[in-house]
C-alpha cells in the first residue's frame, strides 16, 4: 500500500487540493492501485501547493503545484514509488525552504493526519501533557516562565507571569481563552496550525488549564476560517471520545473541556478584552484595564488569554524542558517565531525560525524577492497597523525589542511585501480608513480620529495647506497613539508615520515631517 | 352590624387559629384587641340566644369572655 | 514636566445646578491609601479611582464618559493623567489609586492630548450652544472650556452626524442624535442602573450610534426611567420640559409621592415653575435612580381638573357649589357634631391616607380620637398591608420590614412572593436585578409570569406558579421540607426563639398534610420544585424574602405573613444584611400611616389603646379623655353605615369607591350616610357620594415627611405654594377647633416634634435633624441615634421570636361551574393605584386602559380573541374589559389592573377578607368571561350603578 499525502489546508484547497486528491483516488481505483490518500496540513511552502507527497523508502517525496490534469501523467511516471517528474522537488524535508527552518511549533504540521490522535502521539504528541500531569501547577508555571515564552499575539507579555497571576487568583471558576481571531493582513499561522495540527493547541490549552486551575477553555476563531473551525471541532470530538478532554484528562483527576466560539467578522475582537466581551455574547467593545483579564476576565473570572502560537509552543516546552526552548532566540525574545511571508512575494509561506534572523534573510533568502520581480519598496510587519520598514532595516534582528528600536513591531509575525509600484500615501490613508472601519467606536481618538485622519491625509495629498495639515496630522497621531484606549487606535499612527517618514514624496511633499 | 357578618368573622378567626390549649385564649384576645365593644356585645347576645348556630369553641370563648367581663 | 497654572476652580465638579459628580462610584473599602495628586498628599479608601480621589481633593480632572453612578468606562480620554513610574497617560477613571502613587493631573502633555481629543469631539458636534437646550448644563461645553479649545482645525466639512434625526417619540424626553458624543453613559445607565438593557450602540467606528433598538424609543423596551436622560452629558437626551421651559435655576429636595420606595428627588425650578424632577444621588432609598412615575409623571399637580376651592352640597344629587373655607369647615364641624348628638359618639369616623405626610396623618387620627372622641379611625393600609402589621408584630414584635433596600446587594437567594417589583417598585427592582445579574439566585412564587421570571439577563431559578389563594399551602410545604430534611438552623432557633411555640410549630409543620406532595394537588406546584426551592432558600448563605399585596390581599393574608416569618426564623435568615422579611409597600406612606396610629386599635408606635400607661401619656399631652377600646375598621364602618349606626365619614385622600372591594356595597354604604367629607386633589368616585369637598395639596405643595417601606423617614419639602391656600394639617386642625377641640400648630415641624415626644421609636427625629442627615430609619432614639437600617440584629423586638402555626384554610371563594376562572389583580409600571394622578399625565400613552390577561386556551374555549371586548362577571357584579391573550397567566387564571375607574375591577371583587385584619381578598375572585356583545348589557357596571344613584 502506498500512502499519498495531500493537504486539506485552506491554502492548498484554494488552489485545487481537493480535486487533486479526488483524481488520485479515482484513477487508483480505476487502475487497481493500492493507494491510501492521507489528508494532512500544509508544509507551509504555499508557493508549492498543491504539494503532493508520496511515502517511499527514501522518505516523503514531493510533487509541487499538482493539478488534476497532471495526476494521470504523474502516476504513469511512477510517482507512487517516488519517481522523478518535472514537478518533483525530491525529498520534502530536504527542500531548502524547509530544511533551513527550526520547526518546533509547526513540527507536525503537514506531516500528520490532523485528526488522528494516534498519528499525533506517534509524532511526539502528548509527551508534554504527560509530563505536566506529573507536575504541580506551580512547577508547570515555573517551567513556562523559565522557557522565556512570550505572548505571540503581538504584545510579547511573558506567558509564565500571566499564568502565575491566574494561578494565584482564587475563584470558583477560571478560564483559558485562546485568541484565534487571526485578523492581521498577511498572517495565517494560527489557521494553518489549527488545520494541520489541532491537537498541539488542544494539548497546550489543557496544560494551561492544569497549570492555573481552569477547567474550561474557549477558542475564539474568526468566521472567515470555516475549514479551521470544522477541523478543530473534529479534533475536539476525537479528544473528547479518547479521554484527552473531559472530566478526567488522560485518566487524571484534572477536568478540562473545550469549546469553539466563532467571531463575527470584527477585527477589533482580536483585541483581548473585546474578544472577552464577544465571548460573553456582547458587542465586541474594548474594556478598560485595569482590571486585567488575568484577574477579571471572562464572565468576571480569572482568565488566561493567549494566542494560538503561544499555547501551541507549550507542549514542546513541557516535553523537552524549558532549557531547550530557552536556548533558542535573541536577547529577550526566546524560542522560535513562526514568520508568515505574504504580499507581493515569490515564495510565500510559513518560516519558523529562532528569533534573531533578519528581515533580509526572510524576504530575500526565503521569499526570493517579489513575485512581480520588481524591487522591494517596503514591507509591513505586524498587520495593517504595523510600521512600514525599508531596505535600511534589512539587517535588523527580528525580535521584539530590536524591531521596536527602529519603530517597528513584530505583531503576529506576518510580513507583507510591496514592490516599487506601491503608493505609500494611499497605504497611509488605508491605515486610517481601516481603523475607521474596524474601530469598536468606544474611545474618541480612534472613533473620530481615524475618520479625520483620512480627511487630513486627503488634504495633504491634494496639496491643501500642506504644512498646516501635516502639523495637524502629527498632532492627531499623537492623540491617537497616546490617547487611545487600546492598540487599535494606538497603533494606527505607526504605518501612517512610517510611510510619511520613509516616502514623503508619495504624499506630494518634498520635506519630511518632524 | 349585621350579625351574619360578625358570625362569619368569628368563624374565620376560629378556623385560622389552630386547635390546642391556647385556642380559646387567642380567640378571645383577638376579639378584645380588634373588635369594637359593640361588635362583641352583639356577638355575645346572639350566641346567648342562638347557641346552636355556633361551634363549641365559639360558645366557650363567649362564655369565658362574659364571665371575665362580669368579674 | 511643567505644571500649568493652578487648575482648582477651573473645572466644575457639577454641571448646571446638579449635584456634584465625582466621576466614579465611592469605594466602600476600609483600607486607606495615601496618594499624591499635583503635589499634595491625600488619604482615600483603597479602590477609589484616581479621578475620584482628585475630585474629592478639589482638583477635578476633566471627564465626559465618567459619572459617579456608573462603573468607569475609559472611553472619552479626557481624564488622562500622568503617573510617576507608569508608561503613557492612563485614564484616571479606570486607574485605582495605589499606596504612594504620585499623580499629575495638569501637565503640558495631558493638556495637549485633552485639547486634541476635544478638537475631535467638536469636529462632529453642532455649533449651536447659544440656542441649545442644555446651554449652561452641558458637560461637553464645560470641558471644551476646560481644555481651552479655541479652534477646530479639522473644519466642519468632514464626515459628521450633524444631520442625524431627532427621535421625539417618548412623551417626556427627546433623543437628538446629532448632539450625541457616543460616551455610552445612556447605554450603561440602562444596563447598570436600570437593568432593562434597552439601549445599545449600533455600528462600529465612526458609525457607532446609540440605538433603542427597533423603530424609536417609544416602541422599544425602554421603560422611561429617565436614567439615560440623567446620565447624558449633553442635550442629546433631554427632558422635553427643559426644551420647552428652559434651564432650571434652583432646586428643592423632596420625596416622590408614588410607591413605597420613597425616592428622593431634586425638584428643579425656574422661578416658581417646576421644570424637572431629577432623582437625588443622596437619596437613601434610590441613590440617584428613578422610574417613569416619579421622574416624569408629576404634571397632574397642575392639571386643569385640580379642585382648589372648597365645595359643598346638601344632597349628593345636587350640583357642587364653591364656598369659603370658613363655611366648609363650619358646616363640616357642625354637621359632625349634630350626627353625634343624634346617633351617639360612635356614629362618625375618619379614614386617613397613605398618600399624605406623617404630620397630616397624625393630625387626622388625633382629630378622630380627640375631637370626635372615638377610635373610629382607619387607614387605607387596611386594604393593602394590614396583614403585614399583624403577622410581623405577632412573630417579631414590630410592624415593619426588617431590612433597608441596600440589604439586597448582600443577598445570595432572593425570594419574591406575590409582588411584581419591576412594575410596582421599579427603583427597588433595579437594585434587585443588579444583584441577580451579579449571581444571586431567584425564586418567584406567583400565579403570574411576572417580568422577573424571565427578562434581559434575569431568569428565575424556580418559578412556583401556584393557584391564586394557595400561598399558605406552599409556604407550609417549603417549611415542611426544611423541617423534615434537617435544614433548620437549630443554633439560631435555640438562641433567638421562644422554644414552646417553636416545638409546637415544628410538630405542626412536619404533619404529612403540609408535605409538598399533598400541597402539589392544592397549589398545582410540582412537589419536586417546592423541595428544590426550599433547599435553595435554606442552604443559600443569605436568603431574603420580598413580598407584596399578592401575600396580604387574601383571606389568609396574615397567616401567610406569619408563615414567611417562621421560615426566616427557622433558617436563621433574620438580623443581618442580605436576609429578612421585606414588605414592598404600595403607597408612599403606608408605613407612616401605620406608624402614626391610624389603625383603630393602636396609638402611634403600635401601642394598643387598651394600654393604660400609654393612653395616659396621650391624655396628658392632648388634654382629653381617650377610649380604651378599638374603634371601627373600614369594613365595619361600611357595614354599620348600611345598618344605620354609622352616619358621618371624613375621607382623607383616598378613593374608597374605586379602591375598595365590592364597589356596590361601598357605594350603598356611602349613600346611607348623612355626611361624607372628602379631602382630595380631584373629584373622584368617592366624591360622587360626598357632601363636602375639601381641596387638598399635592406632594409638591406639602411640608412634612413620608416613611417608606424600609422605615426611612424622608423630608417632603414644598416646591410650590399650596394651590388651595392651606396646608392639609391646617384644615384638619380647623375642623377640630370648630368641633370644640383646641388643636393648633405653627408649622408641620411642630407636629413632628409632638410625634417624637409621644412615640418612643421616633424620639430622636425632628425636621432639623432630617434636614441635617437627609433621612433616617426608625427606630431612632437614644438607643439608636442614627436610626436602624436592619432590625432584630441582636434580638427580636418582642424579645424571643415567636413561631406561629399556620394552618392552610382555603378561601371560600372557589371557582365553580358558573364562575370557572380565578381573577387576580395587579399593577402596571406606568400607572399608579386608582390612576388619579397617572391618568392625568402622558403615562396614559403606555396604558390607555385596563386589560384582562387571559390564557390562550381559556380564550379559545370562549371564542375570545386578543383585543376583543369581554364581559367579566363574578357573583358580585359584572364589568367590561378588553381581552389580552397572554402566556403570563396560566390556564384557569385571569389578571387585570384597576388603574382606570371605568374598568370597575372592584365591581366584581368580593366581600371576603383576611381573617385577622379584614384586608380584602382582592387577589382571588371566581369569574366567568364571555364576549361582551354576546348577550345583554351587564347590569352591575359602575356606570349603571351610578346612573341608578
Amino acid at each position: 500500500m502506498t500512502k499519498v499525502f495531500i493537504p486539506r489546508d485552506s491554502a492548498a484547497l484554494s488552489v485545487g487540493a481537493d480535486e487533486v486528491a479526488a483524481k488520485i483516488i479515482k484513477i487508483a481505483a480505476k487502475q487497481g492501485l493500492d493507494v491510501t490518500v492521507v489528508r494532512t496540513g500544509s508544509r507551509g511552502m504555499l508557493f508549492l501547493e498543491p504539494l503532493m507527497e508520496v511515502e517511499t523508502a527514501a522518505g516523503r517525496i514531493g510533487y509541487a503545484n499538482v493539478t488534476p490534469e497532471m495526476v494521470e501523467d504523474l502516476l504513469a511516471a511512477g510517482a507512487l514509488s517516488g519517481a522523478s517528474h518535472a514537478s518533483t522537488i525530491g525529498q520534502v524535508e530536504s527542500h531548502e525552504y524547509f530544511a533551513r527552518q527550526n520547526r518546533i511549533t509547526f513540527a507536525r504540521v503537514g506531516i500528520i493526519d490532523p485528526i488522528s490522535i494516534t498519528d499525533y502521539e506517534a509524532h511526539g504528541g502528548l509527551a508534554g501533557l504527560r509530563n505536566a500531569l506529573a507536575k504541580t501547577p506551580e512547577s508547570i508555571v515555573e517551567e513556562v516562565t523559565e522557557s522565556g515564552l512570550r505572548g505571540r499575539g503581538g504584545a510579547g507579555f511573558p506567558a509564565g507571569i500571566k499564568w502565575k497571576t491566574v494561578l494565584l487568583a482564587t475563584s470558583d471558576q477560571k478560564y483559558i481563552c485562546c485568541n484565534a481571531d487571526e485578523g492581521d493582513s498577511g498572517t495565517f499561522a494560527d489557521r494553518m496550525l489549527m488545520e494541520g495540527d489541532p491537537f498541539t493547541l488542544i494539548e497546550g490549552m489543557i496544560i494551561a488549564g492544569i497549570a492555573v486551575g481552569a477547567t474550561k477553555g474557549l477558542i475564539y476563531v474568526r468566521s472567515e476560517y470555516p475549514h479551521a473551525i470544522s477541523i478543530f471541532n473534529e479534533a475536539i470530538a476525537v479528544a473528547n471520545s479518547s479521554g484527552l478532554l473531559g472530566s478526567s484528562v488522560l485518566g487524571s483527576a484534572h477536568e478540562f473541556n473545550l469549546e469553539v466560539r466563532v467571531g463575527a467578522g470584527s477585527y477589533v475582537c482580536g483585541e483581548e478584552t473585546a474578544m472577552l466581551e464577544s465571548l460573553e455574547g456582547k458587542r465586541g467593545m474594548v474594556r478598560a484595564k485595569p482590571p486585567i483579564p488575568a484577574l477579571v476576565g471572562l464572565f468576571g473570572k480569572p482568565t488566561v488569554i493567549n494566542n494560538v502560537m503561544t499555547l501551541a509552543a507549550v507542549p514542546m516546552i513541557l516535553a523537552q524542558g524549558a532549557a531547550a526552548y530557552q536556548s533558542l532566540g535573541h536577547e529577550r525574545s526566546r524560542g522560535t517565531q513562526v514568520f508568515q511571508l505574504a504580499g507581493n512575494i515569490k515564495q510565500g509561506g510559513i518560516v519558523e525560525l529562532a528569533f534573531g534572523t533578519t528581515l533580509g534573510e526572510l524576504v530575500d533568502g526565503f521569499g526570493g524577492g517579489t513575485l512581480s520581480g520588481r524591487p522591494v519598496k517596503t514591507v509591513q510587519i505586524g498587520g495593517p497597523l504595523g510600521a512600514y520598514l525599508g531596505k535600511s532595516d534589512w539587517n535588523v534582528p527580528m525580535a521584539y525589542e530590536s524591531l521596536a528600536e527602529v519603530g517597528g513591531m513584530l505583531g503576529h509575525g506576518g510580513i507583507v511585501v510591496f514592490d516599487d509600484t506601491v503608493n505609500m500615501a494611499k497605504q497611509a490613508r488605508f491605515a486610517m480608513e481601516f481603523c475607521a472601519e474596524e474601530s469598536c467606536g468606544k474611545c474618541t481618538p480612534c472613533r473620530i480620529g481615524s475618520t479625520r485622519g483620512v480627511e487630513v491625509i486627503d488634504r495633504i495629498v491634494a496639496g491643501e495647506e500642506q504644512s498646516k495639515n501635516l502639523e495637524l496630522l502629527s498632532d492627531l497621531c499623537d492623540v491617537m497613539a497616546d490617547g487611545s484606549l487600546c492598540a487599535m487606535g494606538g497603533l494606527t499612527p505607526l504605518p501612517v508615520r512610517s510611510a510619511l517618514k520613509l516616502f514623503p514624496a508619495d504624499f506630494g511633499i518634498s520635506v519630511g515631517v518632524k | 352590624m349585621d350579625i351574619k357578618i360578625l358570625t362569619h368573622m368569628v368563624e374565620q378567626i376560629e378556623k385560622n387559629i389552630p386547635a390546642h390549649e391556647e385556642q380559646y385564649l387567642r380567640i378571645s384576645e383577638h376579639l378584645i384587641k380588634f373588635w369594637t365593644p359593640q361588635m362583641r356585645t352583639d356577638l355575645f347576645q346572639e350566641v346567648k340566644e342562638n347557641r346552636q348556630n355556633y361551634s363549641e369553641v365559639v360558645g366557650q370563648v363567649v362564655d369565658d369572655m362574659r364571665a371575665k367581663a362580669k368579674a | 514636566m511643567t505644571l500649568l497654572a493652578d487648575p482648582r476652580g477651573t473645572m466644575p465638579i457639577r454641571s448646571g445646578i446638579g449635584e456634584p459628580d465625582y466621576g466614579t462610584p465611592k469605594s466602600s473599602s476600609q483600607v486607606m491609601v495615601t496618594v499624591t495628586i499635583d503635589g499634595e498628599a491625600h488619604v482615600v479608601p483603597e479602590g477609589t479611582s484616581v479621578m475620584r480621589a482628585a475630585g474629592e481633593a478639589g482638583c477635578s480632572i476633566p471627564k465626559l464618559c465618567a459619572t459617579d453612578s456608573l462603573q468607569p468606562f475609559g472611553s472619552c480620554r479626557m481624564c488622562i493623567v500622568e503617573i510617576d513610574g507608569r508608561k503613557g497617560t492612563p485614564a484616571s477613571c479606570t486607574t485605582p489609586v495605589e499606596e504612594g502613587m504620585v499623580v499629575r493631573t495638569q501637565t503640558e502633555k495631558v493638556a495637549k492630548l485633552r485639547k486634541g481629543v476635544m478638537e475631535l469631539y467638536i469636529s462632529d458636534h453642532p455649533l449651536d450652544c447659544l440656542t441649545c437646550s442644555a446651554n449652561g448644563d452641558c458637560e461637553l461645553q464645560d470641558m471644551a472650556g476646560v481644555a481651552g479649545l479655541r479652534e477646530v482645525r479639522y473644519g466642519m466639512d468632514g464626515k459628521n452626524h450633524l444631520d442625524a434625526p431627532t427621535d421625539s417619540s417618548n412623551p417626556y424626553f427627546s433623543f437628538d442624535e446629532s448632539k450625541c458624543i457616543v460616551c455610552n453613559r445612556c447605554v450603561r445607565a440602562c444596563d447598570e442602573v436600570q437593568g432593562t438593557l434597552a439601549l445599545t450602540i449600533e455600528g462600529r467606528g465612526f458609525n457607532s450610534k446609540v440605538s433603542p433598538g427597533g423603530l424609536n424609543f417609544l416602541s422599544s423596551e425602554c421603560v422611561s426611567c429617565g436614567a439615560c436622560v440623567q446620565a447624558c452629558p449633553t442635550a442629546t437626551l433631554q427632558e422635553k420640559s427643559v426644551i420647552d421651559l428652559g434651564m432650571p435655576t434652583r432646586t428643592v429636595q423632596t420625596t416622590c409621592a408614588y410607591c413605597g420606595v420613597g425616592c428622593s428627588f431634586n425638584a428643579e425650578l425656574r422661578g416658581d415653575e417646576l421644570v424637572r424632577m431629577v432623582p437625588a444621588k443622596t437619596g437613601g432609598a434610590n441613590e440617584g435612580h428613578s422610574c417613569v412615575k416619579g421622574r416624569f409623571a408629576w404634571g397632574y399637580a397642575s392639571h386643569s381638573e385640580r379642585i382648589t376651592k372648597p365645595m359643598m352640597r346638601e344632597k349628593i344629587t345636587d350640583e357642587w357649589r364653591e364656598v369659603s373655607w370658613d363655611e366648609a369647615i363650619e358646616f363640616t364641624a357642625s354637621k359632625l357634631k349634630e350626627i353625634q348628638l343624634q346617633y351617639g359618639d360612635n356614629s362618625i369616623g375618619g379614614i386617613s391616607s397613605s398618600r399624605c405626610t406623617n404630620e397630616e396623618i397624625f393630625v387626622v387620627q388625633k382629630m378622630v380620637r380627640a375631637a370626635f372622641g372615638n377610635n373610629n379611625i382607619d387607614t387605607c393600609a387596611r386594604v393593602c398591608h394590614s396583614p403585614t402589621g399583624y403577622g410581623l408584630s405577632t412573630t417579631y414584635g414590630t410592624s415593619a420590614g426588617t431590612q433597608d433596600f441596600k440589604s439586597v446587594a448582600k443577598s445570595d437567594v432572593i425570594v419574591v412572593i406575590g409582588a411584581n417589583p419591576t412594575d410596582a417598585h421599579p427603583v427597588f427592582a433595579s437594585r434587585m436585578k443588579r444583584r441577580i445579574r451579579e449571581g444571586a439566585q431567584l425564586i418567584i412564587i406567583d400565579p403570574r409570569k411576572i417580568d422577573l421570571v424571565e427578562s434581559a439577563h434575569i431568569k428565575a431559578d424556580y418559578h412556583l406558579q401556584l393557584q391564586p389563594g394557595t400561598n399558605v399551602a406552599v409556604i407550609n410545604a417549603i417549611a415542611h421540607v426544611i423541617a423534615t430534611e434537617g435544614l433548620i438552623d437549630e443554633v439560631f432557633v435555640s438562641e433567638r426563639c421562644d422554644p414552646g411555640p417553636f416545638n409546637r410549630w415544628r410538630k405542626f409543620i412536619e404533619l404529612p398534610e403540609n408535605s409538598p406532595e399533598v400541597v402539589e394537588s392544592q397549589s398545582g406546584v410540582p412537589a419536586e420544585t417546592i423541595r428544590q426551592a426550599a433547599r435553595l432558600y435554606a442552604a443559600g448563605n443569605n436568603a431574603a424574602i420580598y413580598y407584596g399585596l399578592g401575600v396580604t390581599e387574601h383571606s389568609q393574608g396574615s397567616t401567610m405573613v406569619m408563615g414567611m416569618a417562621n421560615l426566616a426564623m427557622a433558617t436563621g435568615n433574620i438580623g443581618r444584611e442580605g436576609v429578612g422579611i421585606n414588605p414592598l409597600r404600595g403607597q408612599n406612606n403606608v408605613q407612616g400611616a401605620c406608624d402614626m396610629g391610624s389603625f383603630p386599635h393602636e396609638l402611634s408606635g403600635y401601642r394598643h389603646v387598651s394600654d393604660n400607661a400609654v393612653r395616659e401619656q396621650f391624655e396628658a399631652l392632648w388634654d382629653v379623655k381617650l377610649l380604651p377600646d378599638p374603634g371601627m375598621r373600614i369594613p365595619n364602618m361600611f357595614d354599620n353605615a348600611i345598618s344605620g349606626e354609622f352616619r358621618g365619614l371624613f375621607v382623607h385622600g383616598e378613593d374608597i369607591a374605586q379602591s375598595d372591594p365590592n364597589t356596590k356595597h361601598v357605594e350603598k354604604s356611602l349613600k346611607s350616610m348623612d355626611l361624607v367629607v372628602v379631602q382630595d386633589l380631584f373629584l373622584n368616585e368617592t366624591s360622587k357620594f360626598a357632601h363636602v369637598f375639601l381641596p387638598g395639596t399635592s406632594f409638591l405643595e406639602k411640608d412634612g415627611t413620608f416613611t417608606n417601606a424600609e422605615r426611612r423617614i424622608n423630608r417632603v419639602r414644598p416646591v410650590m405654594a399650596a394651590k388651595n391656600g392651606k396646608q392639609e394639617w391646617q384644615i384638619i386642625c380647623e375642623i377640630a377647633q370648630a368641633m370644640g377641640y383646641d388643636m393648633h400648630y405653627e408649622n408641620s415641624a411642630q407636629i413632628m416634634d409632638e410625634i417624637a415626644q409621644i412615640t418612643p421609636t421616633f424620639k430622636g427625629i425632628s425636621f432639623a435633624m432630617l434636614d441635617e442627615v437627609g433621612s433616617v430609619q426608625w427606630p431612632c432614639n437614644d438607643a439608636a441615634p442614627d436610626g436602624t437600617p436592619i432590625m432584630h440584629v441582636d434580638g427580636f423586638v418582642r424579645g424571643q421570636g415567636q413561631f406561629m402555626e399556620t394552618p392552610f384554610v382555603p378561601t371560600e371563594e372557589r371557582s365553580n361551574r358558573k364562575f370557572p376562572l380565578l381573577l387576580t389583580t395587579g399593577r402596571i409600571l406606568t400607572q399608579y393605584n386608582v390612576g388619579a394622578q397617572t391618568r392625568r399625565t402622558a403615562n396614559v400613552t403606555w396604558h390607555p386602559e385596563d386589560v384582562l390577561e387571559i390564557h390562550e386556551s381559556d380564550a379559545a374555549l370562549r371564542g375570545i380573541s386578543d383585543g376583543q371586548k369581554i364581559a367579566v362577571s363574578s357573583r358580585i357584579g359584572e364589568t367590561i374589559l378588553t381581552a389580552e391573550v397572554s402566556d403570563r397567566v396560566p390556564a384557569g387564571v385571569v389578571h387585570t389592573t384597576f388603574h382606570h375607574p371605568t374598568s370597575g375591577a372592584n365591581v366584581i371583587t368580593t366581600e371576603f377578607s383576611d381573617w385577622a385584619t379584614n384586608c380584602p381578598e382582592f387577589k382571588v375572585t371566581a369569574v366567568e368571561i364571555r364576549p361582551a356583545d354576546s348577550s345583554a348589557a351587564p347590569t352591575n357596571t359602575l356606570e349603571s350603578v351610578l346612573t341608578k344613584a
